[in-house]
């Protein structure tokens, strides 16, 4: 794969490296829009192609798991597998076939592939706090806001640092409208 | 644990997604050990992309007129509703609302949206110039959205590139052009689809100004027909005239996206921006006249007529409200309808896109 030019953010132009790495705002050659651009060596490596599975040639060497005809390079470190170089996926140092991988990512286990999360403690500040607007669905929210706050306190939430007001901040709000209905239903059946 | 993971860089900006661009997602950007991760959220959803240092190829930094355009608008909102709390603080309009009691809604509304626009106008000016800020891996371009502002965006790359650098190693100043010119010799030449020329730059090289060369005639008749008024205040006039403009405003919106990737110069393409402000301080003008019509008449105000004839029978030339906005709405359009259309012709002829009977023959 050959490598990739810069190009000006505002007008696409190709930028001829003038100014790069400088920590300056240089105007660009094409729109003349100031831009400072950084260039660091992965721009200039090649990337290098990968090695391809070497044939079985006697039975006494092992094979590949997924492809038997293919001599064995490593071992899967999650399954304990054969695989060979195409098979081999290397990720944080660590050899995987592509099953584990694949489960890994799914289950949760491989952080580093993980590019999704469900917030749970905003999906029940949202279910405290907006349907205030049209107060009778409270009803139903608040309930519904202070079971997703227990069940999900242990949950992991985001990748990045987070505490748990807002878990917190929705059991105090969703507490004080079903108190707030259990004092009205008190007061219309306390008049009768 | 994802409290030692991850430390949080300064910056936060919204990236654009989902169905029609409707739906804003707020990005944040986070450093760990080896990597920036970016974080979209959106409601209680987050998406995770990771850029590992070994990974990146070129960090660019590209300043913008965002910020410039916000601080405009917000000015003018500002300064308007100052306008507006003047006036009716001289002018006998914003009555209190009972007899016994100093209370004044217009009041506290005008001074409410005085003070909201002042706050945001200040805050938009301390947070600097803004930006837009990429990063180039192997594989694609990403935009870091939470790097918008060009101070916050410097100080995030002053602190990656040393980390950067510790994965990759550092390219020396004298090492640079050398490499840079033989990757532009080895790449491959983008074409311009549609054109068959080579060349990275995304251009409209076809067009060539109609819709300026109507606008700015529009806006030329738009000044003749205002100084017209000046002395002959009729509501045919008054009708034309905001015909023309609104006839200028849709020619403006159709030339600022024309010229958004064609070959204008940058002359050309602030007078078409100024020609667009123009046409909102028109209808600002209109407005506030229409307000201070209906203030003064309040029983006309469902009547569309009987307001336009009071708005042409109130103008007076001892106002000076009046006359300056006349004044400013003649000098304005005549102004940037000659300037646009001197601009255009100078446009056409750089980039030869004049009629042939237009140059004159050579004698030999």
């Amino acid at each position: 794969m050959a490598s990739r030019i810069v190009n000006c953010v505002k007008c696409q132009a190709t930028l001829l490296g003038e100014g790069f790495n400088s920590g300056l705002l240089q105007p660009c050659p094409a729109c003349g829009t100031p831009i400072r651009v950084d260039v660091f060596p992965a721009l200039f490596r090649q990337i290098e192609r990968g090695s391809g599975p070497e044939t079985l040639l006697t039975s006494e060497e092992a094979g590949c798991y997924y492809h038997p005809q293919k001599r064995a390079a490593v071992t899967c470190e999650s399954c304990g597998r054969f695989l060979c170089a195409l098979c081999d996926v290397e990720l944080n140092g660590q050899h995987l076939c592509p099953n584990c991988l694949d489960s890994g990512r799914k289950k949760g286990k491989l952080k580093n592939l993980e590019n999704e999360r469900t917030l749970y403690d905003n999906l029940a500040l949202s279910l405290a706090v907006l349907p205030m607007i049209i107060w009778p669905f409270t009803l139903i929210t608040a309930p519904a806001a202070i079971f997703i706050s227990l069940r999900f306190w242990n949950a992991p939430t985001s990748l990045v640092p987070r505490t748990k007001i807002r878990f917190v901040v929705a059991i105090l709000f969703a507490g004080a409208q079903l108190c707030g209905w259990c004092a009205g239903i008190y007061a219309i059946f306390s008049r009768r | 644990m994802a409290e030692r993971e991850y430390r949080r860089l300064p910056g936060r900006g919204r990236a654009k997604t989902g169905v029609g661009a409707l739906v804003s997602t707020s990005s944040r950007l986070f450093l760990a050990r080896d990597h920036l991760l970016r974080v979209y959220s959106m409601g209680w959803i987050q998406n995770y992309k990771r850029f590992y240092f070994s990974d990146i190829q070129a960090l660019a930094v590209c300043k913008t007129k965002r910020a410039t355009v916000w601080n405009i608008i917000l000015g003018v909102l500002w300064f308007a509703c100052v306008a507006a709390f003047a006036y009716g603080w001289s002018e006998p309009l914003l009555k209190p609302v009972r007899r016994d009691s100093n209370f004044n809604p217009g009041t506290w509304f005008l001074g409410g949206a005085l003070l909201f626009f002042l706050v945001l106008l200040v805050i938009n000016l301390l947070r600097g110039p803004s930006c837009r800020t990429q990063i180039q891996t192997p594989v694609s371009t990403e935009e870091l959205p939470s790097l918008n502002r060009l101070g916050t965006a410097l100080k995030v790359l002053d602190q990656l590139r040393p980390l950067i650098e510790q994965a990759q190693g550092a390219i020396t100043p004298d090492e640079l052009p050398a490499k840079v010119a033989e990757m532009v010799r080895n790449t491959p030449p983008r074409i311009i689809p549609g054109t068959g020329m080579p060349g990275s730059l995304r251009r409209e090289l076809n067009y060539r100004g109609a819709m300026h060369q109507w606008l700015f005639m529009l806006l030329l008749a738009t000044g003749l027909l205002t100084g017209l008024s000046i002395f002959h205040n009729y509501i045919a006039l008054i009708l034309v005239t905001t015909a023309c403009v609104a006839a200028a405003a849709i020619f403006a919106i159709v030339s600022l996206v024309k010229q958004h990737q064609s070959l204008a110069g940058k002359a050309l393409r602030g007078v078409t921006w100024g020609a667009m402000a123009f046409i909102c301080i028109y209808g600002l003008i209109g407005y506030v006249n229409m307000i201070i019509v209906v203030i003064q008449h309040p029983k006309i105000a469902n009547d569309q007529w009987q307001m336009l004839k009071l708005m042409t029978e109130s103008y007076s030339m001892q106002s000076p409200w009046h006359v300056g906005t006349r004044a400013f709405m003649l000098a304005a359009s005549s102004g940037l309808g000659i300037s646009g259309l001197l601009l255009l012709r100078s446009f056409r002829r750089s980039t030869g896109f004049l009629r042939p009977r237009d140059n004159p023959p050579h004698d030999h």
